[in-house]
């Protein structure tokens, strides 16, 4: 427990240090334009791709393009997967994907989501994982800060009818942001022994000369590693994903990739605070999401140790208890931390196995995920999920004192609180309809693996992790049916557009808005108050939504353990 | 046969978030004088 926390320590002060400067780098991205140091190239690609970033478009077209691109997306991807067979780069003959597999991953994809029912090393090729999956990790996680930029613009404006251009705002975010610092991070994986290679397997001898049997699985693996963290996407190249000694080679690789999936959500709380002209407001965020983080590395941590003493009468040790579904080449703190990250983001990635925590430390992950992954978040995703919240704090608190909700100078009307209401719906709607669905129909049941409470852990989760475009996975639940596939495809389409588009327009109504004057009445919306109250408000929301389900799953299996 | 399936359902996924985007357009519409207030 001493290590998870000295680890927790390290990695909460490195986060803290690098979320200005990043902040910083994205501030000019946020206000439209980009870095000064870049900015004659900016205007030279602008002028090649056709795009006028002074061209503003209104909430509505903003959304329409993010559809229209998105959906664009899902076609390229589906092609390249069902047409794999004949398309070159496919040095292990893979077969094309089948439909409704390949219906799922692009779907998958396409949201950032990466839930993934084929294991990469035996399923795709390297043009696959290339040019239809990394292509995605950049594009998705784009259109998430996008997304997000555009709701800090609605709150700084005033009387505004613009919000920004989508395609300056895609190229930017990319060309700017992204790449740079995957190309540097790409390097630094093949530097400490990640894979990067076109071959798809190597044949090694082993010591008595035979070959048989000895392929280790390899290709591109790095560069696709660097915008699977740095974008929350999570999808691994590998099926054990960050697990894999290619895919995460180091305990100094395990820090990088943890510390990269928060590093851009973090330092959009900082960038919002600037654009606003009020640094306080955006680290008043960052340290509530730091609260709920520190509490949730806390909890699972502690009961990952406890689990152990509950089998010592059936002669398994504590020490080996900790070990299961875990990684050998890092410990339990790294693990613990690892898990926590992954699924606060909406990356998915895992360098152990969730379907093997113990019940309580299992449901802390599905629980981060529930909440709606605000705790820091996916990249955008983790900041405009934090704004509803911080919209519907506001609201009762402005119902508490009986005044007019007010944040940042807006005055929070009733379609305001309408769109944020349904935005709040959405995924639980997804999650609690999928379950039910689930386990009330034969074809939803006959894929768990683990009957009794366990089992609809693992159907909770899958519907969690899809409806919130997590996509880690509790994976004894065999999800490549017609049903998980289809059904899980929805869950994260949904999950992800029907939130943006409702982010959007309410970015629309906030941008119009004018401006209203703090007066002595105004609610302070930073400091230690707002961010208790903001905490609060989170888990009490996550709490009333989710209560019954954690409760027939996680804490269900937890009292039926042995000793307890 | 299922690749059109499997498109067809994407393009009714699609075709609801284009109609959402309606949805709130009406929502909010007409709002603009009310917030000015």
């Amino acid at each position: 427990m001493v290590s998870t926390i000295e680890l927790l320590l390290i990695f909460s002060l490195v986060l803290a240090l690098l979320t200005k400067p990043v902040g910083l780098w994205i501030l000019p991205l946020a206000e439209g334009r980009a870095p000064s140091c870049v900015a004659a190239v900016d205007a030279g690609i602008m002028r090649l791709l056709h795009i006028a970033p002074n061209r503003e478009q209104s909430w509505s077209m903003y959304a329409a393009c993010v559809l229209a691109f998105n959906v664009i997306g899902f076609f390229f991807l589906y092609a390249i997967l069902r047409l794999q067979g004949i398309l070159p780069l496919n040095p292990a003959g893979f077969g094309a994907m089948t439909p409704d597999q390949a219906f799922n991953t692009a779907v998958s994809f396409v949201t950032n989501t990466n839930w993934q029912s084929y294991g990469g090393e035996t399923t795709l090729s390297p043009l696959s994982q290339m040019l239809g999956l990394a292509v995605q990790n950049f594009l998705s996680a784009a259109t998430g800060i996008a997304v997000a930029l555009v709701v800090m613009r609605g709150i700084a404006r005033h009387e505004a009818r613009t919000l920004g251009n989508f395609w300056a705002d895609i190229v930017r975010i990319n060309v700017w942001l992204l790449l740079p610092i995957c190309l540097v991070y790409s390097l630094a994986l093949v530097w400490q022994g990640a894979a990067q290679s076109f071959d798809a397997s190597i044949v090694v001898n082993a010591l008595s000369g035979s070959s048989a049997g000895n392929v280790i699985s390899t290709g591109p693996v790095a560069s696709q590693e660097a915008i699977k963290m740095l974008g929350t996407n999570g999808g691994g190249f590998f099926n054990v994903n960050s697990s894999h000694p290619f895919e995460n080679p180091t305990a100094l690789t395990n820090f990088f990739q943890v510390l990269s999936i928060f590093v851009i959500s973090a330092a959009l709380t900082y960038t919002f605070g600037k654009l606003v002209k009020d640094t306080k407001q955006g680290w008043t965020i960052w340290f509530a999401m730091l609260v709920m983080f520190v509490l949730a590395v806390l909890v699972l941590s502690a009961y990952e140790h406890e689990a152990g003493h509950f089998f010592a009468s059936s002669g398994v040790t504590p020490a080996e208890m900790h070990l299961e579904g875990k990684e050998m080449r890092f410990s339990l703190a790294h693990s613990s931390l690892f898990s926590v990250v992954t699924t606060a983001a909406s990356c998915g990635a895992v360098n152990n196995m969730h379907d093997s925590l113990s019940p309580i430390a299992g449901a802390v992950p599905m629980l981060l995920m529930l909440l709606g992954e605000v705790v820091f978040g996916g990249v955008g995703a983790g900041f405009y999920g934090m704004m509803v919240f911080i919209i519907i704090a506001v609201f009762v608190a402005g119902l508490m004192v009986g005044r007019t909700p007010e944040y940042l100078g807006k005055k929070i009307g009733p379609e305001a609180m309408k769109i944020a209401s349904i935005a709040m719906l959405v995924t639980p709607i997804l999650v609690l309809i999928g379950v039910a669905a689930s386990v009330m129909t034969n074809t939803g049941v006959s894929s768990i693996t683990n009957p009794g409470a366990h089992g609809l852990s693992q159907v909770i989760y899958a519907w969690a992790s899809a409806a919130n475009n997590n996509g880690s996975a509790f994976a004894g639940l065999g999800a490549n049916t017609y049903w998980y596939n289809i059904g899980l495809g929805l869950a994260m389409w949904f999950g992800r557009f029907a939130v943006i588009v409702a982010l959007l327009a309410l970015a629309g109504t906030l941008g119009r808005g004018r401006y209203v004057p703090p007066s002595t009445g105004t609610l302070a919306t930073h400091g230690v108050l707002f961010c208790g109250f903001l905490v609060g408000v989170v888990l009490l929301v996550g709490a009333l939504t989710y209560l019954p389900a954690i409760a027939l799953g996680p804490i269900a299996e937890y009292v039926q353990l042995p000793a307890f | 046969m299922l690749d059109l399936l499997m498109v067809s359902i994407l393009i009714v996924f699609t075709a609801i978030c284009f109609l959402f985007i309606s949805l709130y357009g009406v929502l909010l519409k007409g709002k603009d004088h009310q917030n000015s207030k």
